[in-house]
């Protein structure tokens, strides 16, 4: 039995990805089980998907513990979740990376693959949706599963022309990772695991928690797309601010000569006849991005009444 | 025929090929997919049924008894938070012997709150006076949405009946699923044709009052009849099995007991993992076996003394805690064994709570408690994090 393990964040089909997996393994004339870990689900958390493949009939319900396979979809998450755990010491690890593998700082000693899905999917499919590539390399760095069976299992799932892009998309990188040749990797560190205090003879506490804080959870590390605002559009309404999940938008009042320029040129905008009165009295207000939260998922793009917010790739 | 889906879809087919007239349910975690498939089969005609939509659980469970009373067959599902707020109309359907089916997509109860799976919201129903199966995989799944209707609608028992399984496990599991052949389901299970139903050219109350002179009997029906259920289950089963080649044995499923030392007794999907640890035990020359507890009410407690008349110790697994007393699965066995002849020594493991996964790992810490005779509570809380707890004086 082969074991696989996804890490990916949410909203990047890393559950789908387990379930294509499944499913194309079925094709191949195999036993296959594909199913989720859900954390708390939001888009851009950290999510854990899992695929096993056998020549039985599988039974094993539990999550996997040592994998022969890891796959992970999103290299940010290499510093938040230790996706090598338990691997075993020939296992792979590919990574979705523009990087190589010395250069993304994971802690193994096992070979690791690193692709630029992002990248291929940009390109191919038009947006930043990797699973599918990263099966293809999957397919590519394993010879796990066939990369025709890869194929009917996405084409299945999605028809038409959704289908075929991620179908060429998978293909690419199944021909980039064929050609790839194992290396070993250095180990980088190790971890610590934390001591477990003896159990005593009392009662435990009646449990209350403190409440929880999002100040903490740094959602800016998930982003591949920020908002960029057209200030000199921009109706002042506030949607985009009430809008952002993570309280990413802030509100900024311009004071002394700042407010005068901004004054100016919203005066300007309105002989033109881009904006409107209204507007040019709140012209000292401004929208900024909080780019430790800001988590790139485009909510508040979708909600600006007049289009003044366009999602642009970040440069890494 | 084999095809690979999700748990959720298979039962949704399932449901299709077992014809029901009226669904009603709501949606909540990790039900939804199944109610959301169903409704979508009708949508596109290919099941003819009335989807009732509704705005809770309570009403879902009424509509289906409403529309059995009338003679329809019905099917609704829920899990956790939804089945406790059917709790007052679970007993209803019980009580009036409608032969309403049920998937319960099984999920801990709040609070705290939590979506995982455990066994805490069927378990809690388990006074109700309906048939409780645990399934282990997607095919048992499927295959005993099908035998649950011919179960209920037994002229001879008449009473509800739950499929348990387990939530995300198993509802969000993609694995190969025997597919079922509609013509063989129509065969075993004929379109429902009640005796007893609303019907004004022979009329007959339902549910109605019943005082000190008349309750005590009713009780008593009900009771009996759910023990009667475990005949018509064997004569389904074992139809089933020759119809459909796959038997999924009686009321419990010995694995690997003969000559076995130690049993452990498990329900739902976790039985998979335990059997393959059976397997490495055995390899390693350990004497150990596994029960697979299908039946949970009726309770199979004649086939519970049978299988461990000769093991030295059984040991049983509660993913849920009758909080106060103990498991509820290990208080069931022990009572069995109080009427038994010859009693192994009994180790109770409350796990798996709130989606804990349980690993193999697990289950060879069980048996090593039982091998080693080791002293544990009445209801060892076996994977319990007391890294992360606080203690106090009493
Ligand atoms: S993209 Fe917009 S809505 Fe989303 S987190 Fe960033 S600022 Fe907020
Ligand atoms: S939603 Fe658009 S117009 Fe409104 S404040 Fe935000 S950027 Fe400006």
């Amino acid at each position: 039995m082969k074991e696989v393990r996804i890490h990916g964040r949410g909203g990047q089909g890393s559950v789908t990805a387990a379930e294509l997996l499944a499913v194309a393994a079925f094709e191949d004339g195999k036993f296959s089980q594909a199913f989720p870990f859900f954390g708390v689900e939001r888009r851009g958390a950290p999510v854990t998907a899992f695929t096993r493949i056998s020549d039985k009939k599988i039974r094993l319900r539990s999550q996997i513990y040592e994998p022969d396979y890891v796959i992970v979809q999103d290299a940010t998450l290499i510093s938040a979740v230790d996706v090598t755990a338990g691997l075993k010491p020939d296992g792979i690890v590919i990574v979705n990376s523009e990087k190589s593998a010395d250069e993304i700082g994971i802690d193994t000693e096992t070979d690791v693959r690193t692709i630029d899905a992002t990248g291929i999917a940009l390109e191919i499919i038009g947006r930043p949706i990797v699973n599918t590539t990263l099966l293809g390399a999957f397919a590519g760095s394993t010879g796990e599963i066939s990369i025709d069976s890869i194929k009917q299992s996405v084409l299945a799932r999605f028809p038409g022309k959704i289908g075929e892009v991620n179908v060429q998309a998978a293909e690419k990188a199944y021909q980039l990772t064929t050609s790839t040749k194992r290396k070993p990797h250095k180990k980088i560190k190790s971890r610590k695991k934390g001591a477990v205090p003896k159990q005593s003879e009392k009662i435990p506490t009646v449990p209350f928690g403190k409440p929880g804080t999002s100040e903490v959870t740094r959602t800016g590390d998930w982003r591949v797309f920020y908002p960029e605002f057209d200030m000199d559009q921009c109706t002042r309404c506030g949607k985009c601010q009430e809008s952002c999940p993570d309280a990413a938008i802030n509100e900024r009042t311009l004071t002394g000569r700042d407010a005068e320029k901004a004054q100016e040129r919203a005066e300007e905008l309105e002989k033109a006849g881009t904006i409107k009165k209204a507007a040019v009295k709140k012209a000292h207000i401004r929208y900024e991005l909080n780019p430790t939260y800001c988590k790139g998922c485009g909510i508040c793009a979708n909600e600006c009444p007049i289009q003044g917010i366009k999602m642009k790739l970040e440069e890494k | 025929m084999m095809e690979i889906m999700e748990g959720s879809h298979a039962v949704a087919l399932a449901v299709k090929a077992a014809r029901p007239k009226v669904v009603a349910a709501y949606p909540i975690t990790p039900q939804t997919h199944i109610v959301e498939d169903i409704s979508q089969l009708i949508a596109d005609g290919e099941l003819e049924a009335e989807y009732v939509k509704v705005e809770s659980e309570h009403s879902a469970m009424s509509v289906c008894i409403g529309a059995s009373a009338t003679g329809a067959r019905t099917y609704t599902a829920t899990t956790s938070q939804g089945l406790a707020l059917m709790h007052e109309v679970i007993f209803n359907a019980a009580g009036m012997r409608l032969p309403i089916v049920m998937t319960v997509a099984n999920r801990a109860l709040s609070a705290p709150l939590n979506i995982w799976n455990d066994h805490q919201d069927s378990i809690s129903e388990r006074d109700s006076g309906w048939i409780q199966i645990y399934v282990e995989d997607n095919t048992e799944a499927s295959d005993l949405t099908i035998q649950a209707y011919r179960i209920a609608e037994d002229k001879r028992i008449q009473v509800p009946m739950m499929v348990c399984m387990d939530g995300y496990t198993l509802t969000h599991t993609y694995e190969p699923i025997e597919l079922l052949d509609q013509d063989l389901v129509d065969d075993f299970l004929p379109p429902y044709e009640p005796t007893d139903y609303l019907n004004v050219d022979d009329p007959k109350s339902f549910g109605m009052f019943a005082d000190p002179d008349y309750y005590t009997e009713f009780r008593y029906q009900n009771h009996e009849a759910l023990h009667a259920a475990k005949v018509v289950m064997g004569e389904v089963a074992k139809e089933f099995g020759e119809v459909f080649g796959r038997d999924y044995g009686g009321l419990i499923e010995e694995y690997r007991c003969d000559g076995a030392e130690y049993v452990l007794i498990a329900m739902g999907s976790v039985v998979g993992t335990l059997k393959d640890t059976v397997d490495d035990l055995r390899d390693a020359g350990i004497r150990v076996g596994a029960i697979k507890l299908r039946v949970y009410r009726p309770f199979p407690a004649e086939e519970i003394q049978r299988a461990l008349t000769d093991v030295e110790a059984v040991g049983i697994l509660d993913k849920n805690i009758s909080l106060g007393s103990e498991g509820a699965l290990s208080a069931d066995v022990k009572s069995a064994l109080y009427r038994s002849k010859t009693t192994p020594k009994v180790f109770s493991f409350v796990a798996g709570l709130g989606g804990r996964d349980i690993p193999k790992g697990m289950f060879v810490k069980m048996f090593d408690c039982m091998r080693e005779d080791k002293k544990i509570s009445t209801s060892e809380f076996i994977d319990l994090r007391t890294e992360i707890l606080d203690f106090q004086e009493v």
